[in-house]
């Protein structure tokens, strides 16, 4: 299977007044169509930093992030955008639903910004809501959903454009252990029958485990070869 | 490629709007006072000018007019001698003067079958019956308006009389005319008689006081004029019929500058609230923002977003606004002075077109566009990376910085200010005043660094909980300067325009001292409606002369007239002149002018005419141009922008056909029963047939300041409207400060500080907001007087002395303290209630 995601040696470095940190220091990681590669580290890893660039969210200082074989060097904003609405999707900790929305208009997020009109996405968005166990909550706001049930929300949301890659980060922080598994469950079938990768970053090593692989970072650094789960 | 799909995530984000009714609620007040104040303002000159022309087109179809100097009425014949001239279709003597009936000046009207030529409102099937019974035998039949004639139905015990300056003639009201096109004239204030009846009772029987004139098919307007002028004689001016809307226009202008000024401050105020919610509401839902930003939201899109909602807000708020305007317009033309009315010679009824409507309604939208292209464009550069970050981790910590470029600007724009207001045409100076006021805060955002600092610095002042304030303002310099800048707004309007109002009225009651000298005055209009164009015959000298105590009785007179194309207040006066145009020359230059040899105008007539001391000038008279030497230039505010000319008394009666006096100037003899004068002269006032009044010199000149109170009140409401959008605000932010720094409260509790020291807290805050902002707004204010008082110069024509007055910055302090107790007290009491869990929890 091809790469659809990979970082080549990437450094990047934040200056802290006068100070420069290092967040990342040489990583190179590829992910392949339908992989799930979980991220793990302890807090301060740069896991997080890793998951900013594979996104095109941040710009690393030195090295190469390719998106789709798409290097994203020298992009434009407008272009780094538009390549994160149609060949990423985004699953947030802490959910990062639109609260004047409802479940299936922020499921919708990503086709509106693709110039689509809002009253001809409920019938493609609802079907996938259902397919998540959701059916009956389509037209409830965030503020009256349960976390597992935002966290769903969010994974539709991610999966609505036939992403290439959805990035994940810590999807189960905000969520107790048994709402957590569920919800990892359901992004990977939602991820596998869409033929999507999934990187995870993550500190819980159950969820960890879900993954086909895991790599680990140190203080910026992959801790030895990526090694199989 | 995102192709529109802003549209839709636009019309989707208005909810917000709904979800904060409160806040939204709040936003909208600030549009709303821009609008509403347009609209007035609109409304309130569209009165003045629509009341004239409904006069002008009630006449009909008329090509030229011809009027007396003065308004001095035409000599016998005039009418014919004008039809017998080739290219004359049709030419229609008419009365058309005021007069006093039943103690209210009201328009007197006059017309012969040759009015119907010129197709005018007036007809015969206009007229309907009174249904009063007979009057007294030698009552004069006339028609009233539907205004007099209610007014008249009302005291049917009274005999109705028509004072027409030298004598009252009783007349029986038969018929009310009823067609809207002229029911309306004067708002619906005038009497209406056949034209003979109408001369009789002007007390100039045969002698109309404006020709009409239509020409034929054909006939060129300009070549016709000179013809016409050749055939009525040098003593008629020959003009066109739409002069006295020229002249209305104008009158209106010294309003519509003056509250030019107030909009646009409004409006800068409305957009500064636009721009503070934006920014607050932006920097409370940059999560969100990012987020849309990570999951594929060009900027523009997320600009998009913003600025629809802005638009939402700006429509809405101006629609409101408009509304509001419309009342608030009508009000303020039921409070316009009498002196503004008489100037006008019209009373206004309140007129707005829709398109003016549309205007202010669009005026506000745009403004509020404009005040939210800078918010927009900030939020749309908000990293998409933040979508990741936690809540307590996102507001920009752009540490507090001093902009030397944007300062530099601000002042530079302030420079510019000042610098249209002082030398700048009357054209350029609400340009001046606008600069000036967004330079004050542009430099604001120059140093909103120091401004932060300041504000922390002062509340660390304040205790333990207040260094723990101002840690908080520091690190949000952004938001602390929206807070400031909102007071010193607000506290800036109070002091400019108190301190201003209080610099024109000082002056004013220093030019007008001299009116204060005679020991009694009767006059037939009240001191504060001057000028007195009702006048008393010549035998009112002698009587008032005959009360044992009077040592010497002066007359004079004054009376509006088109002097070179503007309305101007003519003065005549006799020695020992009052006037403050003469009586403060020098003395050679006032004897030049009681002789008779001379004239003083002021100094607005001496711009419009490119006069100075020495120079001669042309007035046409009944008798024929007149050359006189300019004694002197005065700097005396009168109540027509084109302002005013002083000449002998004698000469103003025999050059404008006006016999009589205006108002008689009674001197005592030393040692005389005060009282006793008083009371006979005031039995002889009383006994006249027409209103008079009785003042001493203390009582005049406390009557005349009124007027100038009375106009400026309707801006001191603008004033107070502004302070009190303001104030709300510094609410708004205050309000969404404590909703933004939910989490940070919520660990202080969590912690153990008590409710009592979160609400100190913020009330802490907001005293340091407070001081910090009434000391810059001071300082606004007092830089905005002094370009107001400039600006005055050169609107007005009357440069009015600038002083430093302690009273606006009292004022202006307390104002800032209301603000601030106000603004803080909802925001205390939320932020002490915040559920500490839920608040930990927040995200």
């Amino acid at each position: 299977m091809g790469e659809v995601l990979s970082v080549e040696r990437v450094v990047k470095d934040y200056r802290r007044g006068t100070q420069t940190v290092r967040a990342l220091d040489d990583v190179s990681l590829a992910v392949h169509a339908g992989e799930f590669v979980s991220v793990v580290g302890p807090s301060g890893s740069g896991k997080s930093t890793l998951l900013h660039l594979m996104g095109a969210l941040d710009t690393p200082t030195a090295g190469r992030v390719r998106i789709g074989g798409v290097d994203i060097a020298g992009l434009s904003d407008d272009e780094l955008t538009d390549l994160r609405r149609h060949r990423l999707g985004f699953v947030f900790q802490f959910f990062n639903l639109l609260p004047t929305m409802s479940a299936w208009e922020n499921v919708a997020v990503p086709l509106l910004l693709d110039g689509r009109r809002l009253n001809s996405l409920k019938g493609v968005t609802v079907p996938l809501l259902e397919a998540l166990g959701l059916g009956h909550r389509v037209d409830h706001r965030p503020a009256e959903l349960s976390g597992g049930e935002l966290q769903r929300v969010a994974i539709a949301r991610a999966l609505i454009a036939d992403p290439i890659v959805v990035l994940a980060d810590e999807p189960t922080g905000n969520l107790d252990s048994e709402t957590g598994a569920g919800v990892l469950d359901v992004l990977r079938r939602g991820c596998a029958e869409r033929g999507a990768a999934i990187v995870m970053v993550t500190h819980d090593r159950r969820g960890a485990a879900l993954a086909d692989r895991s790599v680990y970072l140190v203080d910026g650094h992959l801790a030895g070869a990526p090694v199989a789960s | 490629m995102d192709r529109g799909g802003g549209l839709g995530l636009a019309a989707v984000s208005l909810r917000h709007l709904r979800e904060r009714p409160g806040r939204t609620a709040l936003s909208l007040v600030g549009v709303a006072a821009g609008s509403a104040l347009v609209v007035a303002m609109f409304g309130v000159v569209g009165s003045f000018t629509s009341g004239v022309d409904r006069l002008v087109t009630s006449v009909g179809h008329v090509d030229l007019q011809l009027t007396g100097p003065g308004g001095a009425p035409l000599p016998g014949g005039t009418a014919g001698r004008v039809a017998a001239v080739p290219g004359v279709a049709a030419a229609a003597p008419i009365v058309r003067r005021s007069v006093v009936v039943a103690g209210q000046r009201v328009l007197l009207l006059g017309a012969d079958a040759g009015a119907q030529a010129l197709s005018t409102g007036i007809t015969p099937s206009c007229l309907h019956a009174s249904g009063a019974g007979p009057g007294a035998p030698d009552a004069v039949p006339v028609a009233a308006g539907p205004a007099l004639a209610r007014y008249l139905r009302a005291r049917p015990a009274e005999a109705t009389t028509v004072y027409n300056g030298s004598a009252a003639v009783v007349v029986h009201v038969v018929a009310t005319v009823a067609c809207s096109s002229v029911s309306r004239l004067n708002n619906g204030w005038f009497v209406a008689a056949p034209l003979a009846v109408a001369e009789t009772l002007a007390g100039r029987p045969g002698q109309p006081d404006a020709v009409l004139v239509r020409a034929a098919r054909q006939a060129k307007t300009g070549p016709l004029a000179a013809r016409v002028q050749v055939a009525a004689g040098s003593g008629v001016v020959v003009g066109s019929p739409r002069q006295a809307l020229s002249e209305a226009r104008d009158e209106a202008q010294i309003f519509q500058q003056g509250s030019i000024l107030v909009v646009v401050l409004a409006l800068i105020v409305g957009g500064f609230l636009v721009f503070n919610t934006v920014s607050m509401a932006a920097l409370e839902r940059r999560r969100e923002l990012a987020t849309l930003r990570a999951l594929g939201a060009r900027r523009r899109t997320v600009a998009g977003i913003v600025l629809a909602e802005a638009l939402a807000l700006g429509a809405i708020g101006a629609v409101l606004g408009a509304a509001a305007g419309v009342v608030a317009g009508r009000a303020a033309i039921d409070s316009v002075p009498t002196v503004l009315v008489m100037a006008v010679g019209i009373r206004p009824a309140f007129t707005i077109a829709p398109w003016q409507l549309a205007v202010a309604v669009l005026i506000g939208m745009a403004a509020t566009v404009v005040a939210a292209l800078v918010p927009a464009r900030a939020v749309s550069r908000v990293p998409p990376v933040d979508a990741m970050r936690p809540e307590g981790v996102l507001e920009a910590s752009d540490a507090p910085r001093l902009r030397l470029g944007v300062a530099l600007a601000g002042l530079a724009m302030l420079g510019l200010g000042y610098l249209l207001c002082a030398v700048g045409r009357a054209s350029v100076v609400v340009l001046g005043f606008a600069f000036q006021t967004s330079g004050f805060i542009v430099v604001t955002i120059g140093v909103m660094g120091p401004i932060a600092s300041s504000v922390a610095r002062v509340a660390g002042r304040l205790g333990a909980i207040g260094r723990l304030a101002g840690a908080g303002l520091e690190r949000s310099p952004r938001r602390t300067w929206t807070t400031t800048v909102a007071v010193v707004v607000g506290v800036g309007v109070v002091v400019t325009f108190t301190g201003s109002f209080e610099n024109q009225l000082d002056t004013f009651s220093r030019t007008i001292a001299t009116l204060g000298r005679p020991d009694l005055e009767v006059t037939t209009a009240r001191a504060e409606d001057f000028p007195p164009e009702v006048t008393m015959s010549a035998d009112w000298v002698d009587r008032m002369a005959g009360v044992p105590g009077v040592a010497s009785v002066r007359a004079g007179q004054a009376f509006y007239a088109t002097v070179g194309g503007r309305r101007v207040v003519i003065e005549g006066v006799q020695d020992p002149p009052t006037v403050p145009l003469v009586a403060r020359l020098p003395a050679r230059a006032r004897a030049e002018v009681v002789a008779g040899g001379a004239i003083a105008v002021t100094r607005a007539f001496a711009l419009a005419h490119g006069l100075k001391t020495g120079d001669t000038f042309e007035l046409a008279t009944t008798t024929g141009p007149q050359r006189l030497r300019v004694a002197g230039v005065g700097n005396v505010l009168m109540p027509v922008p084109g302002g005013g000319i002083a000449i002998a008394l004698d000469r103003l009666q025999q050059w404008y056909a006006r016999p009589g006096a205006g108002w008689l100037e009674i001197y005592e003899r030393p040692g005389a029963d005060r009282a006793a004068v008083r009371r006979q002269v005031t039995a002889i006032a009383k006994s006249a047939g027409f209103p008079t009044w009785v003042y001493s010199g203390p009582e005049i000149l406390t009557a005349s300041r009124r007027s100038v109170d009375q106009s400026s009140r309707i801006f001191q409401a603008m004033e107070w409207v502004v302070v009190g959008a303001t104030a709300l605000a510094v609410l708004n932010t205050l309000l969404i400060s404590v909703v933004e720094r939910r989490r940070e409260l919520g660990i202080l509790r969590a912690i153990g500080t008590s409710r009592r020291r979160i609400r100190r807290m913020v009330a802490i805050e907001a005293v340091a907001i407070g001081t910090i902002g009434g000391v810059l707004g001071i300082l606004f204010g007092l830089s905005g007087h002094y370009v107001a008082i400039l600006a005055y110069g050169r609107l007005l024509g009357f440069t009015v002395r600038y002083q430093l007055l302690a009273t606006p910055i009292v004022v202006a302090a307390f104002s800032a303290a209301a603000i601030v107790v106000f603004a803080s007290l909802a925001p205390a009491w939320r932020a002490a209630r915040l559920n500490v869990v839920e608040a930990i929890g927040y995200e």
